[in-house]
């Protein structure tokens, strides 16, 4: 990565050699064949980093490749390097999530609810599951007019010993899920049981499926809003953290 | 493990077999991590980044589609 300094003397040479004798759209393609020796074009620095959260969180075990998956092993060195960095100022968690590995999720958020600069989250589409955990573990926490949150418990598959210490151990991981959710959010642990075991809003499952406004009234949620209201939040954490943190 | 989603595990862990498994790789290229497809000799086609900076995604050598050659440096 280039030194802040060396940027205003680096870039305007750059686009011209990347251009020169060269129709094909992609222009940097064809430089690039010249790998090591041709760098591409100076990035300008963002501020604001955004972590895109799609798809399963992959965590312990690979899954097969129909799944779009989010890696732990991808996001986590992500996060120490955006804590690190001088140039960014800010995170942007954007989550369109169905789900997926509980011990990875739990570990990103905790993450994310650690740092020392502003988070602040937006839940497109879908926040489902461990999504939900994600969600809250921002600073601040935004949810788009349509986008869904399903609240369910969680489940063991595969071979399960039948004995009661299988119900007090999934007890127990249930309670992890819960109490993230209840230490960085608004909602009482009471609420959050009762909308956990909560019938009739799925076919297949007890749970609840909160859209857009419901998860700002339980509370789980801070605002209903979109990209221009979560980036706006977070500008405006960004200016009262100055001087503050590890920079 | 404990997999918390709404997706039903048939959905997960089935066998799909009419997809044909891509054999994707994931590279770092200039200090940004790329999902790619290799794409002939020492040439890898950019399936999707895997960046947090939001500029990555502006970079126009870095689209989805776009055939980079890696060749050994010496």
């Amino acid at each position: 990565m280039l030194n802040k300094g060396e940027n205003p003397t680096a870039q305007p040479q750059q686009p011209q050699q990347a251009d020169e004798g060269n129709a094909f759209s992609y222009s940097q393609a064809d430089s690039i064949k010249e790998f090591g020796a041709v760098s591409a074009p100076a990035a300008p620095d963002s501020e604001i980093h955004c972590l895109t959260i799609i798809g399963q969180i992959e965590g312990h075990i690979m899954l097969p490749p129909q799944n779009k998956t989010t890696k732990y092993e991808h996001v986590i060195p992500q996060l120490v390097a955006i804590e690190q960095s001088r140039d960014i100022k800010g995170l942007l968690l954007i989550l369109n999530t169905v789900g997926g590995d509980v011990e990875a999720g739990l570990a990103i958020a905790e993450m994310i609810s650690t740092m020392s600069k502003p988070t602040v989250s937006l839940v497109l589409g879908g926040g489902h599951s461990i999504g939900v955990p994600l969600a809250v573990s921002a600073d601040c926490s935004f949810i788009a007019p349509s986008a869904t949150m399903t609240i369910h418990p969680i489940r063991m598959t595969g071979l399960v010993v039948g004995i009661p210490q299988t119900y007090e151990y999934l007890n127990r991981m249930q309670d992890r899920v819960v109490d993230f959710i209840v230490r960085h959010s608004k909602i009482s642990k009471e609420k959050l049981n009762e909308l956990l075991i909560g019938t009739g809003g799925l076919s297949s499952d007890v749970g609840t499926v909160l859209i857009g406004e419901e998860a700002v009234h339980y509370g789980i949620i801070d605002y209903v809003g979109g990209v221009r209201d979560a980036i706006l939040k977070l500008r405006e954490l960004i200016s009262q953290n100055k001087g503050g943190g590890l920079h | 493990m404990i997999l918390h989603t709404i997706v039903p595990v048939q959905y997960i862990f089935g066998d799909f077999t009419a997809q044909t498994r891509l054999n994707y790789r994931i590279i770092e290229w200039n200090n940004i991590k790329l999902e790619v497809l290799p794409a002939g000799k020492q040439g890898y086609q950019i399936n999707r980044i895997i960046s947090t900076n939001p500029f990555d995604y502006l970079n126009p050598s870095l689209q989805p589609g776009t055939i980079i050659r890696l060749e050994p440096k010496i």
